[in-house]
């Protein structure tokens, strides 16, 4: 009896150890049955026949049909930062710092990410969904039996248009963001007009928004990759389009806020 | 030269075709199946006999683990991803679902496959040709611009085949075509299949089914899978009159459906 409980502890050790090394070679390899998935679906983008009427019209769906929520989040998100930035600068006496603080917290970071999360919680669940669907009910195979790639036909033109349409989108949520702060802060909080713009111009440089665009296009790339591979494997029926639907959104939202850490260290490197 | 006057006068050859998915699970066992060119073929077995695996060996989607597959005398293991596409265009298949696509209405689904293939072909023209397909499988106009969520299952069949035929096909494949129908559609499916192959000269079509009394009634031919290897490949009569316990039970079952 005696002997039983170490033992019964060394095999919940190596219980534990051997669950570990399974997730991470398991993680390992789905990473790189992704990757393989992504090069040979980016690698029909050079093959006939051209997609470019896919590709604008997922662009049309990524970008056009996202504008309206970028501009009511993107609005809000200004004002509310700027809001908040007020009540701290305004007990140093440094209001007119409201400006460039928020520009530079747009472009750089919030832009960006922000976009990233709400694009990737609309357009990148959507694309999770109608490819998980066109799997199960075997309308890719229908692709397939024609003789027409359904990597070049589905996954290449999103995301191309995720790519493409990111940074615009971005670009959008830094200006809207921007409005918000400057009529927040001159309206409602005193700030003198041309004060507040006189110091975004003085702190902020093309290279900040530069920084935030890049990572726009590559937070586009990383949902959108994940998207349509969730959705491109999608097995179960109806349960697993659900569950690749929820799991394009829960791992896009973490790998770009994680990735953004990353991705700002390298530019500061680069850029700075 | 006597074997490729042979390997002309069948569309499909399955030769020793064995494929497992995982350890232990044989699902085909060292199938062995000449399907003729020009003739109505059924394959034909409970389910979880390997039907859909065959099937998927015969469009190349799958590769066998032993044996080899040769469509025209090609063997598809041997075939580039272009040459298996190429060789795919020959093909049209009828899937169990009608596999539509959803976001296209029912004259862009057939349209679909020819604007694909016949890209110098103007718009017009495509339509043309898809709404002829769609006369051919008894559709009517009215029933062209509708989105596949808004057809009833027997008319979504119509519009699947009809997007098989789009590019004239040699070889047609047929997924459970009347599984999950009403008697009533499930005749009238059986009997599209039969008008669609006595109009078109040469066409092999290929049955997957497990409507025992319709491929009795529709094929020239029945191969019936069992354990993963062809039990019997033979005419109704074969079948009928069968020794075989396993199949005369089967063929008893088929007798009571009708």
């Amino acid at each position: 009896m005696e002997e039983a409980i170490p033992r019964k502890k060394s095999n919940f050790l190596f219980q534990s150890i051997s669950h570990l090394g399974e997730l991470i070679i398991g993680g390992i390899g789905d990473l790189g049955e992704m990757s393989s998935f992504i090069w040979t679906s980016l690698g029909w983008l050079a093959r006939p026949p051209s997609r470019v009427k896919e590709i604008l019209d997922q662009i049309e769906f990524v970008g056009n049909k996202s504008v309206f929520i970028i501009c009511l989040s993107s609005l809000f998100t200004g004002m509310v930062f700027a809001l908040q930035t007020y009540s701290a600068f305004h007990m140093v006496n440094s209001d007119t710092l409201i400006g460039p603080t928020v520009a530079l917290a747009l472009t750089r970071e919030l832009g960006p990410v922000l976009t990233g999360i709400i694009v990737a919680g609309r357009a990148g669940a959507a694309m999770s969904a109608q490819l998980g669907t066109m799997r199960v009910t075997e309308q890719i195979d229908a692709l397939e039996v024609m003789g027409v790639n359904p990597k070049q036909y589905l996954v290449m033109p999103r995301i191309v248009a995720c790519v493409v349409a990111m940074p615009l989108l971005a670009a959008v949520f830094d200006f809207v963001g921007n409005v918000g702060s400057y009529i927040l802060s001159t309206r409602l909080l005193n700030i003198d007009a041309a004060t507040y713009l006189a110091k975004i111009d003085f702190f902020t440089r093309p290279k900040d928004i530069l920084q935030g665009l890049i990572k726009a296009a590559i937070f586009g790339f990383i949902f959108s990759s994940i998207g349509t591979h969730k959705g491109f494997t999608t097995t179960n029926g109806a349960r697993g389009v659900g569950i690749a639907t929820n799991e394009t959104v829960v791992l896009s939202s973490i790998l770009i806020l994680v990735s953004d850490y990353f991705l700002s260290a390298i530019i500061k490197i680069i850029l700075y | 030269m006597g074997s490729m006057v042979d390997d002309l006068n069948y569309a499909i050859e399955l030769t020793g075709v064995k494929k497992s998915f995982g350890a232990g699970s044989n699902v085909l066992n060292g199938v062995d199946l000449k399907i003729p060119q020009g003739k109505i073929t059924a394959i034909i077995g409970f389910s979880g006999a390997g039907k859909s695996v065959t099937l998927k060996h015969i469009l190349g989607l799958l590769k066998p683990d032993e044996g080899t597959v040769k469509v025209f005398g090609q063997d598809l293991g041997a075939l580039s991803e272009k040459g298996l596409n190429d060789l795919r265009k020959r093909f049209g298949m009828l899937f169990q679902s009608a596999a539509l696509f959803d976001d296209l209405t029912s004259i862009e689904n057939v349209a679909f496959p020819i604007r694909e293939f016949r890209r110098k072909l103007p718009k017009g023209e495509i339509l043309n040709l898809a709404r002829e397909k769609l006369t051919v499988v008894g559709l009517s106009s009215m029933d062209y611009e509708k989105y596949p969520s808004e057809l009833s299952g027997g008319m979504r069949k119509r519009v699947g085949l009809a997007r098989a035929l789009a590019l004239e096909p040699e070889i047609l494949l047929y997924d459970e075509p009347t599984t999950g129908l009403d008697p009533i559609i499930s005749e009238m499916v059986d009997k599209l299949i039969v008008d669609t192959h006595k109009h078109r000269e040469g066409i092999t079509s290929v049955i997957i089914s497990h409507d025992l009394p319709s491929a009795f009634k529709i094929a020239d031919q029945i191969a019936m899978l069992d354990g993963g290897r062809v039990r019997l490949f033979g005419t109704a009569r074969d079948f009928f009159e069968s020794q075989d316990q396993f199949i005369s039970k089967f063929v008893k079952k088929a007798r009571e459906q009708e």
